[in-house]
């Protein structure tokens, strides 16, 4: 039975962190949680005591434990490729939280030292494994819409963290949010971005001044077969966490999103009809988290490449970062032109 | 209590082996200590995918381990009471899937022998724990709706269970609709006085060679006046369908859950959604909750949210909307304690 089961540091245990560590202590028969690291040790023995598990606040025992196959890196965004560098070193099988790293150079750097030691890499990028989106996917490669020709998405959620730590080591909203969906314009389409356009504005929360980020923002994208999409990204929907996307092809479209939690539908006396909504990103994707680290432990166990891979959180990077500079430019930016910015 | 709640899981076929598996994964607190089946293929399966607790032929053995503290019944229907009781008598708490049994003399009998050995007693009835219907008893209690006036209760399978089981079943009132009664009672919140209920032989009449139903509507007269209307058939060609819809004095809920996703497909002159084919599918969040709300009460010693009280009572409207259906009147619940 060991033998088939992955043996796996937590690295981070923020909120997402701490779900990955919490999936793969409970809830993943493929893979055995056996340490969790963060930089705060309190935080990391609250997490380590509740799982039952060893806890450290230096990632750098992960690195050198031989009991250790795997990683799951989910720290802040300017860490990750530091340290998929380090678990490649060791190597480790990484999964790392997406993005990959904050810029192209780091990326690079990251995805060579993965090659270079030849362990697996997962970015978590988890809308791949959403139900919904795997069947958007099907229905997409199925044949049922045609050929595809435009993608349109929006990420919109409430609010922004209450971190300042965080807002300024996340990358903004477009390597942030907007990311994923440059993720699924990719994955749906079966297409690269080839140039970005991208407008956005500061509505509400007013310290993203400071930090040279936006609170919305509208990203037109122009694909290399000519398709044509747009992202919107918001932290101002404050009635919940609200995401859709759309495919339209030749012969028809696929639609998913589901700002309804409960299928609970209330009809009261003032005429109108109610439903729940969506609170966050934990509730609308908790199958998908568990989903894609158990693909993850699968993969690494049956030694075949995990999905979606480091080039593919390289490719949506370099996506994020061109709209990002679009952002500022005011102008298109071809997604090529990013790959001379450090 | 200190430590993980060691748990076994008697029976493992489709339900027994979600419930190891949700024991060995999904319930923070809890231990698969093994699982028992008659056949010894179907135990290893269950405990090889839980990847936790031993596998054994005889419950017994794991009746007799110091490690398990709870028990989830799982085996067929005839088994449970005699399982019920072994394992009250052991200092088990029980988790049993629904039905206790088929006759109201045989669930009395077992719930009284739990009762007097002080062990904690939960009948499966899995919908109280769904999300949707706990938003909705949350609701109707805060009087959201008002007073409630009319309860309707759609259960419909995609397609009838083998013949085999069938037979043993007790018959679609006790088997199906029993969900459907007990979902009604703890929605409305206050005792079933009358029921009525007529059926038909539609689907197959092989089921009707065995002297059951494949489709019938029940009506229940609840104290106070509310009614409610509770529809089930065997077989439903588009998929897993359980709905509810609630008419109150000052509104109305409706709980849906059709689509398994959110992915509507659009083709000219059509818009398509996919349908939950499944109620492991459509229970998947209710069967763990209702899991980890069992660890919790033998954990804290609260009584489970449904009790072997609620088991029985529903058990005497299924005798009751049988007895109806055959002979052709309404039944008058207090009349009813045999069957």
């Amino acid at each position: 039975m060991a033998e088939h089961t992955l043996r796996v540091a937590a690295i981070g245990c923020g909120r997402l962190g701490a779900l990955h560590a919490e999936n793969l202590a409970l809830a993943i028969p493929e893979a055995t949680l056996v340490l969790v690291v963060d930089g705060d040790p309190a935080v990391a023995r609250a997490v380590g005591e509740r799982l039952g598990v060893r806890w450290d606040s230096d990632p750098g025992g992960a690195f050198g434990d031989p009991e250790i196959d795997a990683v799951v890196i989910s720290t802040a965004s300017d860490s990750h490729a530091s340290l998929i560098v380090a678990a490649a070193s060791a190597g480790k099988a990484t999964f790392c939280e997406k993005p990959i790293a904050l810029n192209l150079a780091d990326a690079d750097r990251a995805i060579a030292a993965v090659k270079r030691a030849g362990v697996p890499l997962q970015i978590g990028f988890m809308r791949r494994y959403d139900p919904a989106y795997t069947e958007a996917k099907q229905l997409i490669m199925s044949g049922q819409i045609g050929t595809a020709l435009t993608f349109r998405a929006a990420s919109l959620d409430g609010s922004i963290s209450t971190s300042r730590d965080f807002l300024e080591r996340c990358g903004g909203i477009m390597l942030d949010v907007a990311l994923h969906d440059f993720d699924l314009a990719r994955w749906l389409m079966d297409d690269e971005v080839v140039e970005v356009y991208a407008t956005g504005a500061v509505l509400v929360h007013q310290v993203l001044r400071d930090i040279g980020d936006v609170d919305n923002a509208a990203v037109t994208l122009r694909f290399s077969k000519g398709g044509i999409g747009i992202v919107q990204v918001s932290h101002t929907a404050v009635y919940g966490y609200d995401i859709a996307t759309e495919v339209i092809g030749t012969a028809g479209a696929v639609r998913a999103g589901e700002l309804r939690r409960t299928d609970l539908w209330h009809f009261s006396g003032d005429g109108r009809v109610r439903h729940d909504t969506m609170p966050s990103f934990l509730e609308r994707f908790a199958p998908a988290y568990r989903q894609e680290l158990a693909a993850f432990a699968i993969a690494v166990r049956n030694g075949n490449s995990p999905q979606p891979s480091g080039h593919d959180g390289r490719a949506a990077l370099a996506v994020a970062l061109a709209a990002r500079r679009s952002l500022g430019a005011g102008h298109p930016i071809r997604v090529e032109e990013t790959g001379s910015q450090a | 209590m200190a430590g993980p709640v060691g748990i076994a899981v008697l029976g493992t076929g489709r339900i027994g082996h979600l419930h190891a598996l949700n024991a060995a994964r999904a319930v923070p607190g809890a231990h698969l200590v093994g699982v028992a089946d008659v056949d010894p293929v179907a135990a290893g399966r269950t405990s090889e995918a839980a990847r936790s607790g031993r596998a054994v032929v005889d419950y017994r053995e794991l009746l007799a381990d110091p490690q398990v503290q709870a028990v989830v019944i799982c085996t067929p229907t005839e088994s449970h009471a005699r399982i019920m009781r072994e394992a009250a008598d052991a200092g088990k708490h029980i988790l049993c899937e629904k039905p206790v049994a088929l006759t109201l003399e045989e669930t009395r009998a077992a719930i009284d022998a739990v009762a007097a050995q002080g062990v904690l007693l939960a009948i499966g009835f899995n919908r109280r724990y769904d999300p949707a219907y706990v938003a909705a008893k949350r609701a109707i209690d805060a009087g959201e709706i008002g007073d409630p006036w009319i309860v309707k209760l759609v259960g419909r399978d995609p397609r009838p269970a083998p013949l085999s089981y069938l037979a043993g079943s007790g018959g679609l009132f006790k088997d199906q609709a029993i969900h459907e009664f007990d979902l009604a009672c703890w929605l409305v919140g206050r005792p079933v006085e009358e029921v009525f209920a007529t059926g038909s032989v539609l689907v197959d009449p092989r089921i009707g060679d065995l002297g059951d139903v494949d489709t019938a509507l029940t009506t229940l007269r609840f104290q106070g006046g509310a009614l409610a209307l509770v529809d089930n058939c065997r077989q439903a060609v588009y998929g897993y369908d359980v709905r509810a819809e609630i008419h109150g004095s000052a509104g109305k809920l409706i709980v849906g859950h059709e689509a398994r996703t959110s992915v509507t497909l659009l083709r000219p002159d059509s818009a398509s959604h996919d349908h939950v084919d499944w109620f492991l599918d459509r229970f998947a969040d209710a069967f763990r909750e209702e899991l980890i709300d069992f660890v919790a009460c033998v954990r804290s010693g609260r009584q489970p949210r449904a009790g072997g009280e609620d088991g029985y009572r529903a058990l005497q409207i299924a005798v009751a909307a049988g007895r109806s259906h055959r002979e052709r009147r309404a039944i008058l619940l207090a009349e009813v304690t045999s069957g």
